[in-house]
């Protein structure tokens, strides 16, 4: 009972994630499934405390309650609950609704949560395979447009291939240490003297699988057409929650026990961070779609955040949870501006500054936000991680990063040119909801917010 | 007691919020807000140099503040004999290109919004005095430019404002990466900036900081070959975003100088003393021929500020006193000036909407008032003893002999193409046969004109009583230049 009380906030979640399937099948009352999955959320966020423990861990230690996993569910409650507000707002959606979008949303978050409070690779491993099918489903909702199927069916063979890959590297670990606790692998590995070339091979698969999860190059070719396939809130949500948990893995991984196992792989993440950033801006200045420009951006984002990780000091864990906080307000305000203009093309937003001066705004805050432009969130993100570069020394990173940075404001700059240049007019319809209005002044405000004064957010990092 | 500096800075962020409030259709309260808000800071400004002690070298009006403590960063702004001339420049400019901009009838509400944001980034800028500060004011400035260069401007003006930014912003996002090496490499670290100076930097780790500090100041300033961007920004955009821009933007670079590269990196400014200096003459030199090749008004005059603002690098490269001297007295000169030049290539342009030098003739008969204010700027700009012009210039060339004396050779040089251009410019519109088209224009009005004339009595003070701004900055220079 007593490591039943962990899994309150997840069981309440689930809870509500099944009432909204059967309420689905019961009732046509739309707006109320979404409230109701909603309502679950805020409790699932007001239980999350009293399961906060430094020193448990739950199921004989399957699950942890340390600082670190209640950061990232925390974090993952409340992309769910902003995520959940789009969808409420989102057309398409609306049309399509029939109770079991929400269950798999909400279920979804119960996987990230439970994936994110495990330092064993089995529990590790059966939580990724749950996110990653949800995540297929949820691509590929809209059951009648192509292009969300066939998004749906690439995202599925790129992501079974590599949890697949994943597993193939956890069973290789177990034949070598004989174990699936981190705690005890890294233990093992301090130990060792020669390092096997299986042991290489395993890491280097297990790490392919989190990699995909975060759409590091080279497994980001899915990313692009999962997000512009997918109904717009599931975009924005797949770039936030998966990567969150992509990077919180990624951690627990490289960072457990008395010696990491970043020290050796240090390198591996560099050459991936200067990749993954300069491919994916590279390819995003080509775009002319905007979920598929955001979504490499948000690759490129991932590199950034990689960074940090490679740098493999405190400062730079620090450093990504602060960036991954960040991200959640720039990039849901930005997918939350695509589904309030109602606009995919990029040539579509032409003049929308005079059409609609509101939307025009929050855009252009959350695209030099993600720019990183102070005096914005994105820029104290990057300034922090750019800081825990330089603290340990590795300038060329930290000149490439910032380089990319400048790469990256090129198109980030082609959508507010067209919205407050372009003399055109484009007559498309706005969809003004008043639940939309609401997350993106939220995000305007944590963006500035953070950007300005993110003293509370920040306070725990402190340069040396 | 209200903090002086902190209320000039955010006064026009303050206004910019109000504008927001008010509805669009209001123009006459929006441009009267505008006007009363830049006016304010003027005031608040012209405060500031009165109760200013001239004799202390020593930082004045600081406010300290904790801002983001675990991280280091502090809210810090001072002014002092450097910072001064170039705030007070800012805010006389602000106040007078807020009054040229009542021609502007298009989306007048968003143009007064980032006109003051762009306000609030400039004066940022100057008395920032945490680096972090300083490089959030600094990359402020680019966005409300963006869109003034990108709205409001001519033809080509996505290009211009699409060049200026990307320019800008990759030179600086080095220094963004030097600040955090010069934190890390400082002990204890700190992005004091006058802490720093007292911090002596490797040797090796200087020439690299220089550098890379130089680099986003040379963008700015327009050191050749990083100036390319600055003719189109000038052309493109409307008068009152050039008269700011080659007013105050360009003095962002030259007070960067100033302010980090040569006292935070001493070593690397004696080595690379003789790089800058060759670079300064350059820029005299190369703008000056390349002014003398214009046809189009405004073009010439963008490409005369680089060549004016080769000056400033001319004088921080010798090392002295004297030169020190000329430099900064040369950026608020040059700001009077070339404001004042720009203004009036604006009154022309509104009665003509040509800039073609060949197109005008005659105008001194029609618009004698004009042809009396552009003569008296014109002269100014080449130098002429008794204007504003000759004393910065003067003073950097004397310095700038006494070391690198072939350097000086080139300038005055540069200076001869200087006085040509200034006086064919001066014949092709004003003198010649009329060009019948031109007798018909409007004498300047009394906007206009009030606009102007403030400009040419301060080039003409400062001409006659070059002590008058020298003595703000005598004792701070001073005291740099024994750093060497």
């Amino acid at each position: 009972m007593v490591d039943l009380q962990y899994l309150y906030p997840e069981l309440v979640l689930f809870g509500f994630a099944l009432i909204s399937l059967i309420w689905g099948v019961l009732s046509s009352n739309k707006s109320l499934i979404a409230s109701l999955a909603f309502t679950g959320l805020i409790c699932a966020l007001l239980l999350l405390p009293s399961t906060f423990d430094a020193s448990t861990s739950a199921f004989s230690g399957l699950l942890v309650g340390d600082g670190f996993s209640a950061f990232f569910r925390a974090l993952i409650l409340l992309a769910t609950a902003l995520i959940i507000m789009l969808s409420m707002a989102d057309l398409d959606i609306l049309d399509e609704d029939k109770g079991e979008y929400y269950f798999f949303l909400l279920s979804l978050a119960v996987s990230l949560m439970l994936a994110v409070s495990s330092r064993n690779l089995l529990m590790i491993y059966v939580s990724v395979e749950a996110v990653s099918v949800l995540s297929y489903i949820l691509v590929a909702y809209f059951k009648r447009d192509v292009f969300s199927s066939e998004a749906g069916i690439k995202y599925f063979l790129f992501g079974a291939l590599s949890t697949g890959v994943m597993l193939y590297g956890i069973s290789l670990l177990y034949g070598i240490f004989g174990n699936l606790d981190l705690l005890s692998i890294s233990a093992a590995v301090a130990k060792a003297s020669v390092v096997s070339p299986v042991f290489l091979i395993a890491i280097v698969f297990v790490l392919g699988g989190m990699a995909f999860k975060c759409s590091l190059v080279p497994f980001h070719m899915a990313a692009p057409d999962a997000y512009q396939g997918a109904p717009t809130p599931v975009s924005a949500f797949l770039s936030v929650g998966p990567k969150a948990m992509g990077f919180a893995l990624l951690i627990r991984f490289l960072f457990t026990g008395d010696s990491p196992l970043i020290v050796q792989w240090s390198c591996l993440a560099q050459a991936l961070a200067m990749i993954t950033m300069t491919v994916g801006n590279m390819i995003a200045l080509k775009q002319t779609n905007v979920k598929r420009m955001l979504a490499y951006s948000s690759i490129a984002h991932a590199g950034f955040m990689l960074i940090a990780l490679a740098v493999g000091t405190s400062l730079g864990i620090k450093a990504i949870l602060f960036y991954l906080f960040v991200y959640v307000f720039m990039n849901i305000g930005a997918f939350g501006s695509v589904i309030y203009t109602n606009r995919e093309e990029i040539s579509q937003y032409a003049g929308l500054s005079r059409k609609n001066p509101y939307a025009a705004l929050m855009m252009t805050i959350s695209l030099l936000s993600l720019a990183g432009l102070p005096p914005l969130s994105g820029f104290m993100a990057k300034f922090v991680v750019i800081a825990a570069a330089v603290q340990s020394k590795f300038y060329a990173l930290a000149i490439v990063a910032v380089l990319n940075s400048v790469l990256a404001l090129f198109y980030y700059l082609k959508i507010i040119k067209m919205m407050y240049l372009s003399k055109e007019d484009d007559a498309s319809p706005l969809n003004i909801s008043s639940v939309l209005t609401l997350v993106l002044t939220l995000t305007l405000v944590a963006n500035l917010f953070l950007g300005i004064w993110p003293h509370g957010a920040i306070q725990w990092i402190t340069l040396p | 007691m209200i903090p002086l500096l902190s209320s000039i800075v955010f006064l026009p962020l303050l206004g910019a919020v109000m504008l927001l409030l008010i509805p669009s259709q209001m123009v006459k309260l929006i441009r009267t807000v505008s006007v009363l808000i830049t006016g304010s800071v003027l005031i608040l400004s012209l405060y500031l140099m009165m109760h200013f002690d001239t004799s202390r070298m020593m930082m004045q009006f600081t406010e300290y503040h904790p801002w983001l403590s675990g991280l280091n960063i502090w809210y810090f702004v001072g002014v002092d004999g450097l910072s001064l001339g170039l705030v007070v420049l800012t805010a006389l400019l602000g106040l007078i290109a807020c009054l040229a901009s009542m021609g502007i009838e298009q989306r007048v509400k968003e143009y007064f919004i980032f006109y003051l944001l762009l306000m609030t980034g400039m004066l940022g800028t100057f008395l920032a005095l945490d680096l972090v500060l300083f490089y959030i004011f600094w990359e402020v400035v680019l966005i409300p430019m963006y869109f003034l260069i990108g709205i409001w401007g001519g033809p080509r003006r996505e290009y211009a404002a699409v060049k200026f930014f990307l320019y800008t912003l990759a030179a600086s996002v080095l220094m963004l990466v030097a600040i955090l090496g010069v934190y890390f490499l400082s002990n204890p670290h700190t992005f004091n900036i006058l802490e720093l100076a007292y911090v002596g930097f490797a040797p090796h780790w200087q020439l690299i900081l220089f550098c890379a500090f130089f680099l986003a100041f040379a963008v700015k300033v327009p050191v050749f070959p990083f100036h390319t961007w600055l003719p189109d920004a000038h052309v493109e955009a409307p008068t009152p975003i050039s008269v700011l821009l080659a007013g105050v933007l360009l003095k962002m670079g030259g007070y960067g100088i100033f302010r980090i590269c040569l006292p935070l990196f001493k070593h690397a400014a004696h080595e690379l003393a003789y790089i800058v200096g060759i670079l300064g003459a350059i820029n005299v030199f190369y703008g000056a021929c390349v002014a003398f090749a214009q046809t189009d008004f405004k073009k010439m005059i963008a490409y005369s500020s680089v060549s004016h603002m080769g000056f400033v690098l001319l004088g921080a490269a010798s090392l002295t006193a004297t030169g020190f001297n000329g430099a900064v007295l040369e950026m608020f000169n040059h700001g009077i000036i070339t404001a004042g030049m720009f203004l009036l290539v604006g009154v022309l342009y509104d009665r003509a909407h040509t800039r073609e030098l060949k197109l005008f003739g005659g105008l001194s008969s029609s618009m004698p008032i004009y042809a009396f204010c552009l003569t008296f700027l014109a002269l100014a700009s080449l130098g002429l003893p008794g204007l504003g012009g000759f004393v910065g210039e003067f003073l950097s060339l004397a310095a700038v002999f006494g070391v690198f004396p072939w350097l000086g050779v080139i300038t005055v040089l540069g200076l001869v193409i200087t006085v040509i251009y200034f006086l064919t410019m001066l014949g092709e519109v004003l003198l010649g046969a009329v060009n019948p088209k031109c007798s018909a224009y409007q004498e300047m009005n009394g906007r206009e004109l009030w606009c102007v004339v403030p400009l040419m009595m301060i080039a003409l003070i400062v001409g006659f009583y070059p002590h008058s701004v020298l003595q703000f900055q005598e004792a701070v220079l001073l005291s740099l230049s024994r750093l060497f």
